[in-house]
């Protein structure tokens, strides 16, 4: 009995360029979706049938993340990036979040050669990491152990623990967006290693389907203590620090530091631990982008109150005038349980959304940054402001990092209940709080 | 007590039996098997008999081994067989196989380069050389580096 050969279908004589027939669309589809990012651009290339199979796979935006924990900075490059970078994604951004004994130079530029000069790459050192390893696939939430010398405050000493050495690494694809990162920088008293990058985008519509990206805001500050406001300010630049007494409104009284900060303990009572106070300020400013007048603005600011004495009140910051109304707010975990069970709430209502023509949105993934007093010692258990996004929209790529005052826009201002003024009123820099971000696709009927 | 016996002809009219019961893991045949169309030879002139050993082969150990130990079916198997072997398991309905076999190929395939892709699946560049520049200028990040 004889036994051919296996050989491509007769009917095709040989030299003639062989296309998708020898394999079949649907199968080369199944292969190549299987394919490392790398691998899959090569495919890419290949030909004009294989390009149309390869947007067919990488048709939807993507989000794409892994931490690695190891000692070594090389290998935990590698390491992310291979995990990240293990399916068929094309990055349009990478956004790199290295631990404090990392060196952020060597790291940047680690990244950067891996993904050639065009993607816009984000590095930073920010104050904890949030994701899921590379390698074991637990999800993290891990916030660096510093201790400061007290001759060098502000500089994280380099721990030989593993909880300081690690990165992560998100990378994204956007199709039909453009992506470019813009650095703002500020300067702070203490030392500040951080770049803070804003994405920056803009679309232009495909028509096959849109992307959507909506903050949702938790809140973990409670106010407490009648209104106050600002009578003497006294700002002290080079430190970044207000000096301030005030009076009740309503009264006329000027009151000190002390006799304020007693009022506020006497409110609270013992309810809270060791709280950390704020005060969110009302400021009503005439603002101008750039040579617009844009007229007034009304916003929410939060500085932070660092002591008192028979005269002032210090706080944080600068850019309080007299007349500013003002509360105390302290940190508050009970709080910020309840509003992660609204932020759930609303995850919960983004994931039924389909819209009205009958096209479904799909969430591809979240980034959450989450202030650095919460975390595991705030709350007493681990992984809780990961929660509420990862119950809701479990298998969706998900990270984040831990930061010192969180920039989010929600359309709900979560300080101000009930009153006529909640939407006229601005808060975009919040502390105590973690801003989700909620990365959707909606795809068009008939896609 | 003698077991239902389905019997397989290959493209090559090669002839093959195998247990209903292992048979039905392919979507096709079961279908076939539900409407009562099984019960002579059945021909599956795209397969040949080369692969339709392997396809056997499979079905029959798929009842019986561990999932970790059916993943080394396709260990050592050429890209040309896999390739025969997939196409197989599509035109029947495995979905097993097809996953095992199109697994491999990727595994195979991912450190090739893209001439290497053209000459092993025999396909011919279709593209400009400008066309191809761009598509390559597209992703720096895979061929720059």
């Amino acid at each position: 009995m004889a036994s051919p050969s296996p050989s491509p279908s007769p009917s095709r004589p040989c030299g003639v360029a062989a296309t998708i027939d020898f394999i079949g669309e649907d199968l080369l589809q199944n292969i190549v979706a299987r394919l490392p990012a790398f691998s899959f651009a090569s495919a890419a290339c290949v030909s004009r049938s294989w390009n149309l199979v390869c947007d067919r796979v990488l048709c939807r935006p993507k989000l794409s993340s892994a931490c690695s924990f190891n000692f070594s900075l090389h290998v935990a490059v590698e390491e992310v990036f291979n995990k990240a970078l293990s399916e068929p994604i094309r990055p349009h951004f990478a956004i790199a979040s290295i631990g404090p004994s990392f060196d952020l130079q060597q790291a940047h530029q680690l990244i950067t050669a891996k993904l050639g000069s065009k993607v816009p790459v984000i590095t930073n050192v920010p104050s904890g990491i949030i994701g899921r390893d590379a390698i074991s696939d637990e999800f993290k939430e891990i916030q660096w152990e510093i201790t400061e010398e007290d001759d060098d405050p502000g500089v994280p000493l380099l721990q030989p623990e593993s909880a300081n050495r690690a990165i992560m690494l998100i990378v994204g694809f956007l199709p039909g967006m453009k992506v470019e990162a813009i650095p703002l920088l500020k300067q702070i008293a203490f030392k500040e290693h951080n770049h803070h990058g804003r994405t920056q985008f803009f679309s232009s519509c495909l028509g096959t389907g849109e992307t959507q990206f909506k903050a949702v805001l938790s809140t973990g500050l409670s106010p407490v203590g009648p209104t106050y406001k600002a009578a003497s300010v006294r700002e002290k630049h080079r430190d970044s620090l207000t000096w301030i007494t005030a009076r009740r409104e309503g009264l006329r009284e000027n009151i000190d530091g002390e006799t304020i900060m007693n009022q506020v303990y006497d409110e609270l009572g013992d309810r809270i631990q060791f709280p950390t106070f704020y005060i969110g300020v009302t400021k009503r400013r005439k603002c101008s982008i750039g040579q617009d007048k844009v007229g007034w603005m009304t916003s929410l600011a939060f500085h932070e109150v660092l002591g008192d004495n028979q005269e002032y009140l210090f706080v944080g910051d600068v850019g309080i005038k007299t007349g500013d109304s003002f509360r105390f707010y302290h940190s508050d975990s009970s709080i910020a349980l309840s509003s992660n069970a609204t932020v759930s709430e609303r995850l919960r209502c983004l994931k039924q959304g389909s819209t009205t023509g009958g096209d479904t949105r799909e969430v591809f993934g979240g980034l959450v940054f989450t202030c650095c007093g919460r975390g595991e010692s705030f709350f007493g258990q681990p992984n809780v402001d990961s929660s509420p996004f990862l119950d809701v929209f479990p298998g969706v790529t998900f990270a984040g990092t831990f930061c010192g005052g969180e920039i989010g826009r929600g359309d709900v201002n979560p300080y101000i209940k009930e009153s006529q003024e909640q939407k006229s009123v601005w808060c975009c820099l919040h502390v105590y709080s973690a801003v989700y971000l909620v990365m959707s696709y909606t795809s068009s009927k008939g896609s | 007590m003698s077991k239902k016996m389905l019997t397989f002809m290959s493209k090559d009219k090669q002839q093959f039996t195998i247990e209903e019961e292992f048979a039905v893991q392919s979507v096709t045949i079961r279908n076939m098997v539900e409407e009562d169309c099984a019960s002579s030879v059945i021909p599956l002139p795209n397969v040949h008999s080369e692969t339709l050993t392997l396809v056997i082969e499979y079905l029959n150990k798929q009842a019986s081994v561990a999932e970790n130990d059916l993943k080394k079916f396709v260990d050592e198997k050429q890209i040309s067989t896999l390739l025969d072997l997939a196409k197989a398991a599509s035109y029947l309905d495995i979905k097993g196989l097809m996953d095992l076999a199109c697994e491999k190929l990727a595994d195979l395939i991912k450190d090739m380069t893209v001439e290497e892709l053209r000459e092993i699946f025999q396909i011919e560049n279709d593209f400009t050389p400008e066309e191809e520049q761009a598509l390559r200028a597209e992703f720096p990040w895979a061929f720059e580096v």
